[in-house]
């Protein structure tokens, strides 16, 4: 990234009290990222700790003005999927499959004799909810993630996952359709469905 | 602009729906170019199944958003600190770069 920023002039203890400020407000909103990216508390505590390493020695490459957030998601994300990637040797890159088309609406208005789509819903349990994000396939999580508790623009996650856009949206509405899935196949499996027909399972 | 007041149940074409389906999520995410987003908000409004299927995916990405949120431990700031205060005495030499892959 291009220097040139005020932030090289600063002492490193003025460095430090800017960024301290600037960034470490974010440290719950990544802490929350990391322990979905990890699936793992202290994995999570320990990724959360390198980021802020890594964010704070190239801080002065951060160009003041633009979106702080997004380049520590950028950092964390990266720190991830490269200590990830010596740990499996290989990202899954998931294949398309049969069911991408899985909506969990349908599949509740299908199997409820009432319009009870929302109430089936609010019926599921925090530990389903995070459960079934942290069980999608790692590219699938962080896109889903970055985009439905983040809220963060297609164009930020293309920036923050180092991939185009399309691939941003494809990972979103695959995940998605995966996520549903999980979701619909716990909702059933609790009986808050009426549905004789089990969501499949994931091979 | 046009101002469609009441909604009502009459039964659209299904290849509209179809398309307006297709780019729900891309709606929802409030990534649609202004007239697709002015389309589809008219569909919305006069298509209740739609209506409907858009509630419940604005329903969900609201319950992931709430289950999927955490505080960090506490004692994780201060490491985090404790670390940017080892860092800035040991910082005069060797930034590493962030943007290599190795």
């Amino acid at each position: 990234m291009n220097g040139g920023t005020v932030r090289q002039d600063l002492t490193d203890e003025e460095r430090r009290v800017v960024f301290t400020r600037d960034a470490l407000p974010y440290l719950d909103q990544l802490y929350s990222a990391a322990l979905r990216y990890t699936r793992n508390p202290a994995d999570a505590e320990d990724l959360v700790q390198e980021a802020f390493a890594k964010a704070y020695s190239a801080f002065h490459q951060f160009q003041p003005g633009t979106n702080l957030k997004a380049w520590l998601y950028r950092i964390l994300t990266n720190t991830y999927i490269n200590a990830y990637r010596k740990e499996q040797r290989q990202p899954r890159e998931v294949s398309a499959d049969a069911n991408e088309e899985f909506t969990l609406y349908d599949r509740i208005a299908d199997s409820t004799s009432k319009p009870a789509e929302v109430e089936v819903l609010e019926r599921l349990t925090d530990d389903e909810v995070k459960k079934a994000l942290s069980d999608l396939p790692e590219q699938f999580r962080i896109a889903v993630y970055l985009a439905d508790v983040e809220g963060f623009r297609y164009a930020e996650i293309a920036e923050i996952m180092d991939t185009p856009i399309g691939t941003v949206m494809s990972r979103l509405h695959r995940g998605r359709a995966a996520l549903q899935k999980a979701l619909y196949s716990y909702a059933s499996a609790r009986g808050l469905t009426t549905d004789p027909d089990p969501a499949p399972t994931e091979d | 602009m046009p101002e469609y007041s009441t909604p009502h149940d009459r039964t659209m074409p299904d290849d509209e729906c179809r398309e307006v389906l297709e780019d729900l999520q891309a709606f929802l995410d409030a990534e649609c170019v202004p007239d697709l987003e002015q389309s589809i908000r008219i569909h919305l409004r006069e298509c209740s199944p739609c209506l409907n299927r858009a509630d419940f995916q604005v329903e969900l990405k609201a319950l992931i958003a709430s289950k999927c949120s955490e505080r960090a431990p506490s004692g994780l700031v201060e490491k985090v600190l404790g670390s940017l205060r080892a860092a800035s005495r040991t910082s005069s030499t060797g930034r590493s770069d962030l943007w290599s892959d190795g």
